[in-house]
């Protein structure tokens, strides 16, 4: 379990975590925020590469100001991955492997069970510089699971992979969430809504919302509406517009309002909605 | 101690071809550029006297070039790499890269020592000059150390020290302000030991400075 307690971050005059208080446990927890929300200075706290200015994060009860046991038990995919060009997917392994302090044995063994989970077995001899943005990814995944860490930490991991790409590591995070700690960080609401148990909603350094999906459905509740297009001139002020869709041939646009929208109909919100909410402060 | 030597050949592999590149210069250009001394001396038998200094400045201009060569190449996926926070990461963010610094500056040190012993063969008293191409070598080391993690680049840090060698092993004249070389011509005497001292100084406060920036590295 990894709970952070009143962090503080800042760089310069800018905070960029202010007061962060959350609680990670077992399942699949989705980071959700803008860009500049502290999503990644968060991930890299947990990971000892920022220090911790004020507050504090435990891991199993023991503060990471002390020693930093998370990132020795962590498995950690960068937004952007790509390393050691000139080598092969298992040399790239072996090294992770190597310096996550593994046996030898161990590493041959992880590497083969590794590299089988990310369909890279067959290409464990080419060199990394030769593999495509989608096997560079999945690599990368490979590398997060050697060891089969307690604590596994995606920063947007399906950001530039393709739809059978983004299935395959849905697969995989969802085949380990037993026992396992999986926080993900991403733009991307769709992975939220098919991947994670809990969902946590960080704004200007601050953490705006901690819940499940459900629960981050109901923020949006009864302020959903969707209107057809031509009627958009009759909509009250304070509304947020969002997507604009077709349906049996008539355009329509949803929208968000905490006031009641005459026009429009009144909608289930999706997660998306939720978020929107959190975000514009309705 | 097993397990930093595998990360290390590793690291050296991952150089690819672009690892014998400085095994060219050494072995090959300066060599050959020996060869041309010989020659244009029309094989007189001063001739070893007329070639000492021109084989040694050869030995002071393209020796510290390899050293810079490998160290961008090695330091490239710990500097420069988007990724280079996941190595941080799981190897323990307070650890330094003094071992990879070490690494390759040893591994520059035993090529020349290398070249040296090669020519105790037609020079002998060439290996008296080895003690002032290491203190290039280990000035050299510590700045780039430093440079590179102060601009987050190994490449600005190349870029500072290759200027500064292009000017002071090719240019500047002897006693020339900060010129390194400039007490290191072969003219049959050796310099005071206080000469250096600025240097390593300077190559101090570097690495210094490289370890402190190092230990909390982001790109």
């Amino acid at each position: 379990m990894i709970e952070v307690k009143g962090l503080k971050k800042r760089f310069g005059i800018k905070t960029a975590l202010d007061a962060v208080e959350v609680t990670f446990d077992s399942g699949i927890y989705g980071l959700l925020g803008p860009n500049g929300a502290g999503k990644t200075t968060l991930l890299r706290t947990l990971l000892g590469l920022y220090p911790i200015q004020s507050g504090d994060v435990f891991y199993d009860g023991k503060s990471l100001r002390k020693s930093n046991d998370l990132a020795q038990n962590a498995g950690y995919l960068p937004q952007r991955f790509g390393m050691f060009y000139e080598l092969t997917v298992q040399g790239v392994m072996a090294y992770i492997g190597t310096m996550k302090k593994m046996p030898m044995a161990q590493v041959r063994q992880e590497t083969e069970r590794c590299l089988a989970r990310t369909n890279l077995s067959e290409l464990k001899d080419r060199k990394v510089g030769a593999l495509s943005g989608g096997m560079l990814r999945r690599l990368g995944i490979a590398q997060t699971l050697l060891g089969d860490p307690d604590v596994l930490i995606f920063d947007e991991p399906t950001a530039g992979l393709d739809p059978e790409e983004r299935m395959r590591f849905k697969n995989i995070v969802a085949d380990i969430r037993r026992d396992h700690t999986v926080i993900i960080s991403t733009h991307i609401v769709d992975d939220v809504d098919a991947l994670c148990d809990q969902v946590v909603v960080m704004m200007a350094g601050k953490v705006a919302f901690t819940g499940t999906r459900q629960q981050l459905k109901a923020v949006a509740e009864k302020k959903v509406y969707e209107i057809p297009v031509e009627k958009q001139a009759l909509l009250s002020p304070g509304a947020f517009l969002g997507n604009r869709f077709e349906r049996e041939g008539t355009d329509y646009i949803r929208i968000l309002s905490t006031v009641p929208q005459p026009a429009g109909v009144l909608v289930p919100p999706n997660i998306e909605d939720g978020y929107l909410c959190i975000t514009k402060g309705m | 101690m097993a397990a930093r030597a595998q990360l290390l050949l590793r690291q050296f592999r991952n150089m690819g071809w672009k690892y014998f590149v400085p095994w060219v210069l050494l072995f090959g250009l300066i060599p050959l550029l020996t060869w041309r001394y010989i020659q244009s001396s029309g094989l007189t038998p001063d001739v070893y006297d007329y070639m000492r200094p021109g084989v040694y400045n050869d030995f002071e201009r393209y020796i510290p070039m390899a050293l810079v060569w490998y160290l961008v190449l090695l330091f490239y996926e710990f500097v420069d790499n988007p990724a280079c926070e996941l190595l941080y990461a799981y190897d323990g963010v307070k650890k330094t890269r003094l071992i990879d610094l070490l690494a390759v500056h040893l591994h520059i040190v035993l090529m020349a020592a290398l070249l040296l012993f090669g020519y105790q063969f037609i020079l002998p008293g060439l290996w008296q000059e080895f003690g002032r191409l290491c203190i290039i070598l280990l000035v050299y080391s510590c700045t780039m150390y430093g440079l590179m993690y102060l601009a987050k680049s190994t490449l600005f840090a190349a870029m500072a020290v290759v200027i500064y060698h292009l000017l002071g092993a090719f240019m500047w004249s002897d006693g020339a302000l900060f010129d390194l070389f400039s007490e290191m011509r072969i003219d049959g005497t050796q310099p005071p030991p206080t000469n250096y001292t600025p240097f390593l100084l300077w190559a101090a406060i570097l690495l210094g400075l490289g370890v402190f920036l190092n230990r909390r590295y982001v790109k």
